[in-house]
């Protein structure tokens, strides 16, 4: 127990006496967690609430180009324009300022557009009621032209075509009931009302986001990326804890204390409990930049709601994996090259697969599938079952577990490389 | 009066992987209790590995040893307890200050914290280091580190003491210093087992003294019983060129 208390002392001095190392140990993933909710915020402000810049022609000036009019300018996502410099464009010029990217969709709706679909309307009922039927193929397209930035995401394009689709197939429907209402009336002696009015919407959707209990955390950007990063940084504690390890070879001071009454074990316990602490106040630190400092920032706050005891469990597994892996790589590592490349490389390779940067959801199956062997991926879990679906910590402890268990096996791992390295294997 | 063994060595071979030729092949040696123990050989003989067996830090591929009666198989934990080691590299935590340095490797023995502070001040005090005690080890120069590193070694007052060539690389100031405590700390009782490619050194300093090469021990005794088995060749640097050839070491 004393050459433990030793040990610890003797890592706490190490760590604290390099002061930029450590003041980068809680800066760079400070700032990496700033600067990537900053930047996705801003991306997810820019696809849904703040607008994308679209320049609208509507010739039609009647309803189809009113209703689309009416629907882009209050839809919230586009920043609407009419006009170009004052004036109304001529589509060339709305090419133009697409291809300039000034704007990043342009849409013109050819004029007649309306009339071209109520008159369609009116002659397929008239064919109809004299018996000859629909002839699709005599009728002419109308098209609506969409213009459009080719950095522009294919969520957007597909939302807009979709807008238009459902605008021109309820004004045609409109049409074709008002016509058939006006052809019944014609030929019935009793009069009916316009079946328009015997159209209301049957089928609407209601959201309801949906979490465990009764607390809904609504989720943001600041919910999805401090768990994300915050983990992120304190994988990447593996390189200056393998750096570590490698320089206290290299300089002889593991063989001196190997040859005194300090066991191999011993020396990595000490480590690992001061590297968990360093890890968990990072932790604690990005959470609460999170909390207080990011609505000073106009970010959205964390919302941790009282949850803290759990997430801070889960941040403690997520820590003894990191530095359990941080071990196993100083242990097998020959040089800090070796150290450094694998290290940050892995890292990011568990990252990557653990949804850190793409949610596993949109992965490729094959992708998916190995997700489930990145560690970062249990302890993302974790954090967003406890942060946004309110589980309880009963309810993630199997990721826990799990880190643990990842812990324990890179810890051996580390421990036979070491007999090996002995010679006693 | 009876003569103890402080070392007991038999049939230590140890193999590397990858190299067919045994580091040390087949190595029988007897160290005796209050020798200063001189192991000599050219780069690559088996110095470092015999001497790395006995401390701990590797496992030999067969033979036994045997430390103050212990067996190092069975018995390290308290092996480590009556043992010291300075290492031929500076093993120091250059950020740290000389003060921290050993008081965490006093510390490791269990050295109660007020002697432990009475025996640093004492040591900084014979090797000339009390007026830079609270500096860090890298604003030491070279000799300052050599007797701190010696000092690291020596702290819990061990029975047998391992020096890894402990002079290499400094003044004659710090060497003089450095070797008239050593002998001092012999003469105290403690076993001393020194490797140096310095032999005029091993020559003033050793009681008795084994020559390796190629892992094997081709001579042993005291400096009279190894010259009369030279011709009475007078120097060690003679005997030695003789023995291991003029060939030059990898």
């Amino acid at each position: 127990m004393k050459s433990i208390r030793t040990l610890l002392y003797k890592d706490f001095l190490i760590l604290i006496r390099d002061k930029w190392g450590l003041g980068l140990l809680f800066a760079m993933p400070m700032a990496l967690v700033l600067i990537m909710t900053a930047m996705q915020d801003t991306t997810f402000r820019s696809l849904y609430e703040t607008g994308i810049n679209l320049v609208l022609l509507n010739n039609d000036l009647d309803s189809l180009g009113n209703a689309v009019e009416k629907e882009i300018s209050g839809s919230g996502i586009f920043n609407c324009n009419t006009s170009i410099n004052g004036h109304r464009p001529i589509e060339s010029e709305i090419r133009e300022a697409v291809a300039a990217g000034r704007y990043q969709i342009g849409i013109i709706i050819p004029a007649n557009t309306t009339s071209r679909i109520r008159e369609r309307v009116k002659t397929s009922m008239e064919n109809i009621f004299s018996g000859s039927g629909v002839n699709p193929g005599k009728t002419d397209s109308i098209y609506i032209t969409l213009l459009l930035d080719p950095a522009i995401r294919s969520s957007l394009r597909t939302y807009i075509q979709s807008k238009i689709s459902e605008y021109a197939s309820k004004i045609e429907t409109r049409f074709f009931l008002n016509e058939l209402t006006l052809e019944i009336n014609r030929q019935m002696i009793v009069s009916v009302a316009n079946l328009n009015l015997l159209q209301p919407q049957t089928v609407t959707c209601r959201e309801e986001l949906v979490a465990f209990g009764n607390r809904i955390a609504i989720p943001n950007t600041a919910q999805h990326n401090v768990p994300s990063w915050t983990l992120f940084a304190m994988f990447f504690i593996v390189i200056p804890f393998a750096g570590a390890m490698i320089k206290e070879r290299e300089d002889g001071n593991l063989e001196r204390l190997l040859a005194m009454p300090a066991s191999y074990g011993s020396i990595m316990i000490s480590r690992v409990l001061v590297y968990l602490v360093v890890c968990f106040l990072q932790f604690v630190l990005i959470m609460a930049m999170g909390v207080y400092l990011f609505p000073l920032l106009k970010l959205p706050s964390l919302v941790i709601a009282g949850r803290m005891p759990d997430l801070a469990a889960m941040a403690v597994f997520a820590s003894l994996a990191a530095v359990s892996y941080g071990i196993a790589i100083g242990t097998m590592a020959h040089t800090h090259q070796q150290a450094a490349i694998f290290g940050s490389v892995s890292v990011m390779i568990l990252a990557a697969l653990g949804g850190i940067w793409v949610p596993v959801f949109i992965m490729p199956p094959f992708l998916k599938s190995l997700s489930v062997i990145s560690p970062m991926n249990w302890a993302l879990n974790g954090f967003y079952d406890i942060l946004v679906r309110n589980a309880s910590l009963s309810g993630v402890i199997h990721y826990g577990v799990r880190l643990v268990l990842f812990s324990l096996a890179a810890i051996l791992a580390a421990l036979y490389f070491n007999r090996i390295r002995k010679g006693l294997t | 009066m009876t003569i103890r063994t402080a070392i007991e060595i038999k049939n230590l071979t140890k193999r590397y992987r990858g190299n067919p030729q045994p580091a040390v092949n087949g190595v029988s040696l007897d160290i005796e209790e209050g020798h200063f123990f001189g192991l000599l050989g050219p780069n690559g003989a088996g110095k470092t590995t015999m001497i790395k067996i006995m401390c701990g830090l590797l496992s030999p591929s067969s033979g036994e040893v045997t430390i103050g009666g212990l067996s190092l198989r069975k018995q390290l934990p308290e092996i480590k307890r009556s043992i010291g080691i300075v290492p031929q590299d500076i093993a120091l935590y250059s950020t740290l200050t000389a003060r921290e340095n050993l008081k965490i490797f006093g510390g490791l023995y269990g050295i109660p914290a007020r002697k432990l502070k009475e025996r640093i001040d004492k040591w900084f005090s014979i090797f000339g280091l009390e007026k830079n005690r609270e500096q860090t080890i890298g604003s030491y120069s070279g000799g300052m580190k050599r007797r701190l590193n010696l000092i690291a070694g020596i702290l819990h007052e061990p029975k047998i003491l391992f020096l890894d060539e402990p002079t290499v690389g400094i003044d004659v100031q710090s060497k003089k210093v450095i070797t008239e405590n050593l002998r001092e700390i012999n003469q105290g009782g403690t076993t001393i087992v020194y490797t140096s490619h310095y032999l005029e050194e091993a020559e003033s300093l050793c009681s008795s003294i084994a020559i390796i090469d190629q892992g094997v021990i081709i001579i042993k005794g005291t400096m009279e019983e190894i010259r009369s088995e030279t011709n009475n060749m007078s120097k060690l640097e003679d005997i030695f060129l003789q023995l291991t050839g003029m060939e030059p070491r990898d």
